[in-house]
């Protein structure tokens, strides 16, 4: 195991090394009158720049970022574990925003020792932490009282759902990023919270992790009334055969399997009131107008398998 | 020219007797096999009776529709036999390279079949992504991808139409460490959205396996093992050089691809079900071999029945250990079989390590 780990590191090291040198990227002249340039290294940092209004001052993304759609548009730099410093240096940043997970990693002490301020957001992921993070981009990018008006935005948008499900019965709930392997949405991540906002109790509480990789047996034998499986895809004429074999769970019998858009629910950014309500509609269907199902995010594996 | 080669058969017929370890007579491998047999049983039967969750066996074979049930047949019972068959193909297929490459580091891995596998699969998972029928199409295309891997590994190992066993141990190396790049660079390219799948299958699972696949690797599995275990007399005599094995009887070309051709299609079965479950393929014959001696006749079966009782003891503690969480399970086959296997090489290696 190690040795042939060691081999994929070492090869994957040379490969990103090459993909860097081979990476033509135009060097751009610092901006005469003074304006921000920012890059942007994570999809939450990305959409909370656009929602607040400094899109235009972004001048390169992460390979992962590709909402909103403009963002697509920009160059790439790489991801937040594995940033370009050449491609990122060329765009001639005045700032790099990045999560925490990458400040220490050395391709940031090298902009850093370039003279290029570095600012790190976020760290557990939970709606607090999530919300901590769009001030202090607010307040770096000069637009505090845009961060504000999107917080309070995004306050109201979550308190409007979870009075919609006000007198709903809590059920219990599993959510999974995928089922090979059983990774579930754990303990203190900002869905965990919004699974509880949107009634639902997560059976993956019981770990300590905040993304567990928990066992089908203790699925089974916590016997949730509602699984979301990000696995599935969102494409409801496609149902997902895993979960019919094992019949005796709640969720299954009554058909309550749905998969979930990865975008914009695995995003930690400033559409977690979306994501709140996406949540809510798989949890709690009838809370909400008939016909305002989203069919595109369900697919209940009964009836697409008829 | 007669007394020559007659020397060079007692002088092989000697270095038998040292690879055996004991006399190995039918009473012996019976005696062995038995006891083997017995603690693979007991370990099966202790991997199913606990888990992550507490389950009722009564209740479970007495109430069809109980939770228990379900977590039995639905959960458990797959997965240990998963962790068996897989478990034993693994220990096979590193003893018998062992003996065709004539070298100690060779297991399922090194021969680049399993890389080609998870890298099928790989692609299979993001390409399907959305589409639905991935779960289908995973195992498919790992299988799928392996065999190619072995075709290719296989064409590109033989020089002058014979199969070099150290050309093939070179070829696999490069193959091995091509598939990791070419993984890895899927990695890099796809959404992140697609690491745990991939680690998936880098670390190995027997997370839910259908019967349907288990029954698959089985049939592939009992085989491979029937095929292994009538080439084990071949086996010891080509663990003495080529020409010597031609010596005594051995149709050397034809065996090993008998051999090469048998253990790839067992590898590729395993990898296309369960990942890549590394070192059991290598600890387990080397621990029997230390143990038992050389001699494949009683090496064969027994790494068999060790593979397997290994293996699913090592779930066993993947699921228990952390629970509701699971730990990978080729992280547990290394951490637990790493020391372990020192610990016997530093005790018998003196005076029985073979190879």
């Amino acid at each position: 195991m190690g040795i042939e780990r060691f081999k994929f590191a070492a090869i994957l090291l040379a490969a990103t090394l090459l993909a860097g040198g081979c990476h033509a990227a135009t060097i751009v002249r610092a901006p005469a009158d003074g304006t921000e340039r920012i890059v942007s290294l994570a999809p939450s940092v990305t959409e909370t720049l656009f929602a607040i209004g400094a899109g235009p001052q972004v001048v390169g993304v992460s390979q992962y970022c590709d909402y909103p759609p403009a963002a697509r548009k920009l160059p790439s730099v790489g991801t937040f574990l594995t940033p370009n410093i050449e491609a990122i240096a060329a765009l001639r940043p005045t700032v790099v925003i990045g999560p925490l997970t990458s400040s220490d990693l050395r391709e940031m002490r090298a902009l850093r020792a370039m003279g290029i301020t570095t600012v790190a957001v976020g760290g557990d992921d939970s709606i607090l932490q999530i919300e901590h993070s769009i001030e202090q981009i607010g307040d770096r990018t000069g637009r505090a009282a845009a961060a504000r008006r999107l917080l309070a935005g995004i306050r109201l948008s979550m308190r409007s759902i979870e009075e919609r499900l006000n007198r709903r019965p809590v059920r219990s709930v599993l959510m999974v990023v995928g089922h090979q392997p059983m990774v579930a949405v754990g303990r203190g991540t900002y869905l965990d919270q919004l699974l509880a906002l949107a009634r639902g109790a997560n059976i993956a509480d019981a770990s300590a992790q905040a993304w567990p990789r928990l066992s089908l047996e203790y699925i089974i034998a916590s016997r949730p009334d509602v699984i979301l499986d990000g696995q599935m895809g969102t494409d409801p004429s496609t149902p997902d055969s895993f979960w019919l074999k094992y019949p005796s769970i709640p969720a299954v019998k009554n058909r309550r399997v749905c998969g979930y858009p990865e975008d914009p629910t695995l995003h930690p950014g400033p559409r977690i009131g979306s994501t709140l309500e996406i949540l809510a509609r798989l949890i709690h269907p009838e809370a909400f107008a008939a016909g305002a199902l989203c069919p595109k995010f369900i697919a209940p594996i009964g009836k697409a398998s008829q | 020219m007669a007394a020559r080669r007659a020397s060079q058969v007692r002088a092989a017929e000697f270095d038998l007797g040292e690879f055996a370890g004991a006399h190995l007579t039918r009473t012996r491998i019976v005696l062995v096999l038995t006891v083997l047999g017995a603690v693979t049983v007991a370990v099966a039967i202790t991997a199913t009776a606990f888990g992550s969750v507490h389950i009722s066996l009564l209740r479970a074979i007495t109430e069809p529709l109980s939770p228990d049930h379900a977590i039995l047949v639905g959960a458990r019972i797959p997965r240990v036999l998963m962790g068996m068959i897989v478990g034993a193909v693994l220990a096979a297929v590193g003893a018998a390279l062992q003996a065709l490459v004539r070298n100690p580091l060779a297991e399922g891995g090194i021969l680049g079949i399993s890389g080609g596998g998870a890298f099928g699969a790989i692609v299979a998972l993001v390409a399907f992504s959305g589409m639905g029928g991935a779960d289908a199409a995973v195992p498919i295309c790992a299988f799928a991808a392996s065999l190619g891997s072995t075709i290719a590994v296989y064409r590109l190992a033989q020089v002058r139409g014979r199969l070099e066993p150290f050309t093939l141990l070179l070829v696999g190396v490069i193959f091995n460490a091509f598939w990791g790049a070419a993984i890895m660079l899927v990695n890099s390219v796809v959404n992140f959205y697609y690491t745990h799948s991939i680690i998936f299958w880098l670390m190995g699972s027997f997370e839910a396996p259908t019967y349907r696949e288990t029954a698959m690797v089985a049939v592939l599995g009992l085989i491979g093992f029937a095929v292994l275990i009538a080439h084990a007399r071949d086996m010891n005599l080509l663990s003495l050089g080529d020409d010597e094995a031609a010596d005594l009887g051995v149709e050397v070309d034809r065996v090993r691809r008998t051999i090469f051709v048998a253990t790839s299609i067992m590898i590729g079965a395993a990898v296309s079900v369960s990942g890549i479950i590394s070192f059991v393929g290598l600890i387990v014959p080397h621990i029997i071999r230390l143990a038992l001696g050389a001699d494949h006749r009683l090496l064969m079966p027994a790494s068999i029945l060790g593979g397997a009782a290994f293996t699913v003891a090592a779930d066993l503690l993947a699921r228990v250990a952390i629970a509701p969480s699971e730990l990978p399970v080729g992280a547990i086959t290394a951490l637990c079989g790493g020391p372990f296997f020192i610990y016997v090489l530093r005790r018998e290696g003196r005076k029985s390590f073979g190879l």
